[in-house]
């Protein structure tokens, strides 16, 4: 068949979609995607490629479930405890690897082993929906690395706030509604590294006073924050797995230095929280307008 | 029994439902008739479809109604409700009402305008 090969490059993009919905819809959404087409076309049309992309990522935030924003509640809580957590692991781990640079490996690792491994292991137990045994492990990544070890809790490290801020969201998370899923695996892990590539965006690099360096990482900033919120704007569980994750800086600025927060520079200080609330903010207006018009 | 408390429909929506006004339809059939009844305005991509289609399922204004297999395809069929035809022509009488505002008084210039207390055109729009 002349449209096989354009019909199995629109399959690959229906791969957006969780794999119950493109089962429901597959035959149907290929009919509209291979009718009309000219018989020499061998790629998908953009906007129907774009439409495909946005349509799964909407079906994936609960936009054809039967209580959407209850899906879009629930699995975004799981989704910011997951961010939160795996930011705090991130952290950990780069002040891990700097403290046996320097310092070789007894200290460090009793500084930060016992966090790391806690918080690791609440980040999979969410992932893996087990919610009490994330629950006790987020309370145990509270306690335990600070009777061990002061040096985080002393010092109001961000890790440090990583089991803080998320277990309010584990805990919550223990309510969630039978009719509601978790979020997918799959799924969940590349939320999480989205937020995480925010993180690690070049904002600092923005205050060079090199010219070319200074546009080029205004250019990697600007990019990447219009593809995350490209995908926000269809899976609104973006904004509420991102906003908590700012809470990290803000409250290590906040503890360590307070008068940081009520300035732009350093970058981290005011910028975070504003970008967190600022995040939130849109996901409810985001949410109310959809709900508002059909 | 028309719903009074959703504030407007969206384009596609509002030709979606107009497309299922004379009868049931498939996904493909839909595409092809908001085409048409938009006078080529409204195209509808698949995904967006299928987003529009979830959402007025879920607000019950539309009905999966039957299936069949059409070349080795599963093909749905949808319908409009009683609920969906009561939006459409809330919908239908807002727009009608919004456009006879401008008409009237772009027929009869004399008629009062915004600086003597009647509101503006766009206030009376949907929002």
């Amino acid at each position: 068949m002349s449209n096989d090969i354009l019909e199995r490059r629109y399959r690959t993009l229906l791969r957006s979609y969780p794999a119950d919905y493109r089962h429901d819809r597959r035959d149907e959404l290929l009919e509209i995607l291979v009718s009309d087409v000219s018989p020499a076309r061998r790629w998908p049309e953009w906007r129907q490629a774009v439409a495909l992309i946005r349509g799964g990522l909407r079906v994936r935030a609960g936009g054809a479930a039967a209580r959407p924003t209850a899906v879009l509640l629930w699995q975004g809580m799981q989704l910011a405890a997951l961010a939160v957590l795996a930011l705090g692991a991130l952290i950990g781990l780069d002040d891990l690897a700097e403290a046996v640079q320097f310092g070789g490996l007894g200290t460090p690792l009793r500084a930060h082993g016992p966090l790391l491994v806690l918080t690791s292991a609440a980040f999979l137990a969410v992932l893996l929906d087990r919610r009490r045994l994330a629950a006790g492990l987020v309370v145990a990544a509270i306690v335990v690395p600070t009777a061990i070890s002061q040096y985080l809790f002393a010092n109001s490290m961000p890790q440090w706030w990583a089991p803080v801020v998320a277990a309010p969201l584990v805990i919550a998370g223990l309510r969630r509604p039978a009719d509601v899923p978790p979020a997918e695996r799959g799924n969940a892990v590349l939320v999480t590294l989205g937020v995480l590539v925010l993180h690690l965006l070049p904002v600092d690099r923005l205050m060079l006073v090199d010219p070319v360096r200074q546009v080029l990482a205004a250019g990697v900033v600007v990019l990447a924050m219009g593809a995350f919120l490209w995908v926000a704007s269809a899976d609104q569980r973006m904004l509420l797995a991102a906003a908590p994750t700012f809470a990290l800086e803000t409250l290590y600025r906040g503890m360590t230095d307070p008068q940081s927060l009520l300035s732009f520079y350093p970058s981290v200080g005011l910028p975070s929280l504003v970008a967190g609330v600022v995040l939130a903010a849109i996901a409810v207006v985001a949410t109310r307008r959809r709900q508002a018009r059909a | 029994m028309r719903s009074s408390s959703r504030a407007s429909l969206r384009e596609p929506s509002y030709f979606v439902l107009a497309a299922l006004l004379d009868g049931r339809l498939h996904g493909y059939a839909v595409v092809k008739r908001v085409e048409e009844l938009s006078g080529g305005r409204v195209k509808l991509a698949a995904g967006s479809l299928y987003s529009v289609l979830d959402r007025l399922l879920g607000e019950g204004f539309v009905i999966a109604d039957g299936e069949e297999i059409v070349n080795g395809r599963a093909r749905r069929y949808y319908r409009l409700t009683e609920n969906g035809q009561a939006v459409l022509a809330e919908e239908a009488d807002r727009l009608a009402k919004a456009a006879r505002v401008v008409h009237e008084r772009l027929s009869n210039p004399t008629s009062p305008g915004p600086e003597t207390g009647l509101l503006p055109t766009w206030r009376a729009l949907p929002a």
